[in-house]
């Protein structure tokens, strides 16, 4: 039982880290919240509703995404999210530490893969 | 119950915990969330108040999901940075004072006293006890919850290494133990002295008489109450300090000036000493040849009291300059 939980708190954590990354990297176009839970799950990244849609507000007033109601496009109005100039220079700058985290990552745990 | 209402309610119930200017704009995020989720569900058809219910329990509790959307800055009634303080007083003047209180219930249970001679007063003095622990616990945490609030910072400042101080000498530590031990005998001096000042007595060989006038203690309580309190935030930050600064001795300067005040009127607005005292007194030395200057430092023992107190208030406070200054070079 212990076991299972330790594991669990592990990869809670290693996923948190990640969530931001999935998030930004899928709004180079305006996507509305639950459309955004859908994309990531189809893609194999599970991200809950009720930790998105806070984050997505968090990122917002960070000056990263800009947000749009449209209410016209069906009878539901929906909040649809973009990544701004500001949150693209980010996102790359995110990125490249990501790639060097992965490589220096494996290169630590599987040394004899990457040389 | 229509199944609207049942969305709304938990949407209301996440809203109302957030700041006013989010809630609109939260509530119609989560609706047309809650709408999509159930569409996904069930598609085209209309869902039932169990596919509502599934939606809703797998948002989580609307206190969870307010939770998210809150910043990262919790309101902390006593945060993290002086919990531990925090703690530390509470147990230590917890314990002193049910301490103090049991025992001068046991006190007054084994000599006794007219006010307090069944089992029954044992037990109501148990429930004062509680009370006292009670009146504790929220006044150190009323405290406490003030400095947070106020965001006062009661700690070393650790934010430049440059300021970070040297490695105290073994003597410029402030022993735990003793502080610990001051604040302890302080708060059950206090709740002794003035619950039962009857203790203190004085026996001519007949009758045991009451050396302090035990309605003028009564009627001053407060004061001694405020002297005992003064010294105890001298003693409470050096628990927390634990070393010898120059903080520290500007605050047993102030704390110890302010202490004079409840001193001098404690023993000089009624009269502390029980008179059948003294007068008992001075027929045991009528014979003597002094009879008179013993007479007249009897009589004099509030003053001699006050100039005490203040004479061990100014040798505190000097032999703290002095340490801090030796000790404390930043």
């Amino acid at each position: 039982m212990e076991k299972d939980e330790i594991i669990s708190s592990m990869i809670l954590e290693l996923r948190r880290g990640t969530i931001i990354l999935s998030v930004l990297s899928q709004l180079d176009l305006p996507v509305y919240g639950y459309n955004l839970v859908t994309l990531l799950s189809e893609k194999g990244i599970t991200v809950e509703a009720n930790t998105l849609y806070p984050l997505l507000r968090r990122l917002e007033s960070q000056g990263i995404l800009a947000s749009q109601w449209d209410t016209e496009e069906s009878t539901k109005p929906r909040k649809y999210y973009q990544k701004t100039q500001f949150g693209e220079e980010i996102y790359s700058i995110i990125k490249k530490h990501w790639l060097d985290t992965v490589s220096i990552m494996n290169s630590l745990i599987e040394p004899e893969v990457s040389i | 119950m229509s199944e609207h209402d049942l969305i709304e309610r938990y949407i209301y119930a996440v809203t109302r915990k957030l700041p006013r200017r989010m809630r609109d704009d939260v509530s119609k995020e989560l609706f047309s969330l809650i709408s999509d989720m159930l569409e996904s569900r069930c598609g085209d058809i209309r869902p039932s108040e169990k596919d509502i219910r599934v939606v809703l329990t797998e948002l989580g509790t609307p206190s969870e999901l307010a939770n998210n959307y809150l910043p990262d800055k919790i309101n902390y009634l006593i945060g993290p940075e002086y919990y531990h303080t925090y703690k530390t007083i509470l147990l230590i003047v917890i314990a002193a004072t049910s301490f103090g209180m049991l025992l001068s219930g046991f006190i007054l249970l084994i000599i006794g006293s007219e006010e307090f001679n069944s089992i029954f007063h044992f037990f109501e003095w148990i429930g004062n006890t509680l009370f006292s622990m009670i009146m504790v616990f929220a006044f150190i945490t009323f405290f406490f919850a003030f400095f947070e609030r106020k965001g006062i910072k009661i700690d070393i400042n650790d934010n430049n290494l440059d300021e970070l101080p040297p490695v105290p000498l073994k003597e410029e530590v402030i022993s735990k133990s003793g502080t610990i031990f001051s604040i302890s005998f302080s708060i059950v001096f206090c709740i002794i002295f003035l619950l039962i000042p009857q203790i203190f007595t004085f026996t001519d060989g007949e009758n045991w008489i009451p050396i302090f006038s035990i309605s003028s203690i009564h009627r001053m309580w407060y004061l001694f109450v405020l002297f005992t309190l003064f010294s105890l935030i001298k003693e409470v930050y050096k628990l927390y300090i634990g070393r010898y600064t120059k903080k520290l001795a500007v605050l047993s300067i102030v704390t110890n000036l302010f202490s004079v005040v409840p001193a001098y009127l404690f023993t000089h607005t009624h009269s502390l000493m029980n008179q059948t005292f003294i007068t008992t007194i001075s027929a045991l030395f009528k014979m003597e040849e002094d009879a008179d200057f013993i007479l007249y430092l009897f009589q004099n023992i509030p003053s001699i009291f006050f100039i005490v107190i203040v004479f061990a208030l100014m040798l505190d406070a000097v032999t703290t300059i002095i340490k801090a200054l030796r000790y404390d070079k930043s």
